[in-house]
């Protein structure tokens, strides 16, 4: 298609759109390959065995809690980075906390006007270079320096790592959340009532239940909130305008200019 | 002589899993290098000079620094409970160390027991590591398959007003369900014991702290490092407590 355009016309970056919307998946598919590959070699030739069912039990269970995560992030990351980088961005993740960070920097470094094919560069630059030092990181502070690091810590130290490491990350992880969507208290609130009702109310009543508990946390949010905050037909443009904001207000940069003249 | 029931040390240090993580870093190394000559020549098309061309990437690389260092805090912390091979695997590519951590835990929960508890066996271990890469993949089918779709609905000339539209009709139902399931796990944790809610409450607060002084202080860095901080600060609170 771009062969026939003339080249004067052409976007600049008609090249680098048909390179990444060719090589992208193809390198993420390769990835997911090999991400996949660990654990089935042990099984296949490493002597381990699993039960079908269990793992589907398994997978479900994960489904369940994160699978909202996997569908929602791609869709809301895409106006920043447009086609060619997601397939980077959802290779290796840390997206707002590293490539975003790292393509904003690299624009300013240039005094790249949002919205041109400079800018554009830059920020494809910019994550090419992050992914480079994201894999040289993991290969010596986790690959080399690791196991020499755990060796060092004592054995208790770890103990307390291994019982911690749960309510460690939750806590964080939570207040990330409440703090990211600080502009949406209604659904902070409905979420922590929800969550004290499950965990003190429901969970004690039968096992079933306490398995249960998580998967009820995000169905009975997402229906009281919807119930709360369904808009009225003629105010639907204001408030979608404002809750879009708020939901893209932490990814906003100048990339999704970039990404709306594709 | 202990062939038969190899350790758990063993299971995740396990050859096989080192192929596939270095596998993995080939991988992104590769693609990184495919997209950085792409972009290379079209700098050259739209008249960037060198310098510009050396300078974004080297900016760019210099800012993931502090992030790659907070990532790698966070796996030490991953590094008993997973391996090295399945940390760098796991932790190299889409997902967290907050989202393993617990996707491991529901697999550990589903066969009757959790992370760091002594009945796991090798077997419910690699279980628990390919429900943890099949969950993995969530993010890429759903990028491989909602890319090309959502590029389509781009060059179709979506306006903004529209986008916003639609991007609100999915902000509000995910927010809410991430909401309450990280509320309800977290909660979950503050009942089990004493010591696991102070554990928590410290996280939590490390987090606010950080957060409020990057802030402050006008120094996003500080925010890449809150995760791995507040995970150092509770777990550290908890050692001295039990």
């Amino acid at each position: 298609m771009s062969a026939s355009t003339n080249p004067t016309t052409a976007n600049p970056m008609a090249d680098f759109d048909k390179t990444t919307s060719t090589w992208g998946p193809i390198t993420m598919l390769a990835g997911m390959a090999a991400m996949l590959s660990g654990p089935l070699m042990l099984v296949a030739f490493g002597g381990y065995s699993i039960e079908p069912m269990t793992l589907v039990a398994c997978v479900v269970a994960i489904a369940a809690v994160m699978g909202v995560i996997w569908v929602i992030e791609p869709i809301s990351y895409f106006p920043i980075l447009g086609p060619g980088a997601m397939y980077q961005a959802f290779l290796i993740g840390n997206i707002s906390t590293k490539l975003l960070p790292a393509a904003v920097t690299a624009q300013e470094s240039i005094k790249a006007k949002s919205g041109t094919p400079q800018a554009q560069i830059a920020a494809a630059l910019a994550i090419c270079s992050a992914a480079l030092i994201h894999v040289i990181g993991l290969m010596l502070i986790v690959g080399v320096f690791g196991q020499w690091l755990l060796t060092v810590i004592p054995a208790d130290v770890l103990g307390a790592v291994t019982t911690y490491v749960v309510p460690a990350v939750l806590g964080a992880f939570v207040m990330q959340n409440v703090i990211g969507n600080r502009k949406q208290p209604k659904l902070i609130v409905t979420a922590l009532i929800v969550g004290i009702v499950v965990i003190y109310g429901l969970a004690p009543l039968t096992p079933a239940l306490a398995n249960a508990a998580p998967f009820l946390g995000v169905v009975l949010t997402a229906v009281i909130a919807m119930l709360m905050f369904k808009p009225a037909p003629k105010a639907e443009a204001t408030d979608s305008t404002v809750s879009a904001e708020a939901g893209a207000q932490q990814l906003a940069s100048p990339r999704a200019e970039a990404a709306k003249q594709d | 002589m202990e062939k038969t029931t190899s350790t758990l040390a063993q299971t995740v240090s396990h050859p096989l899993l080192w192929i596939g993580a270095i596998a993995v870093l080939v991988i992104i190394a590769v693609q990184s290098v495919i997209y950085l000559r792409a972009a290379k020549s079209a700098a050259v098309k739209v008249g960037m000079s060198g310098t510009e061309v050396n300078t974004a990437f080297r900016a760019g690389g210099i800012s993931a620094i502090g992030p790659s260092i907070a990532v790698c805090l966070v796996a030490l912390a991953l590094l008993p409970l997973f391996g090295t091979p399945s940390t760098i695997t796991r932790l190299g590519l889409i997902g967290s160390a907050a989202y393993e951590t617990i996707a491991a835990n529901l697999a550990l929960g589903v066969m009757g027991t959790g992370l760091g508890e002594p009945n796991v066996d090798g077997n419910m271990l690699v279980t628990m590591l390919l429900a943890l890469a099949i969950g993995g993949s969530g993010w890429m089918v759903v990028t491989l398959i909602m890319t090309p779709i959502m590029k389509r609905g781009l060059g179709e000339g979506t306006t903004t007003k529209t986008a916003r539209k639609r991007s609100a009709r999915w902000a509000l139902l995910p927010t809410a369900a991430l909401l309450g399931a990280f509320f309800t796990l977290g909660l979950k944790e503050f009942a089990a014991s004493s010591d696991a809610a102070i554990v928590f409450v410290t996280s939590a607060g490390v987090m606010l702290l950080l957060t409020l002084v990057a802030q402050w202080l006008n120094r996003p860095i500080l925010r890449e490092f809150a995760l791995g901080a507040a995970m150092i600060v509770a777990i550290a609170v908890g050692y001295f407590i039990s």
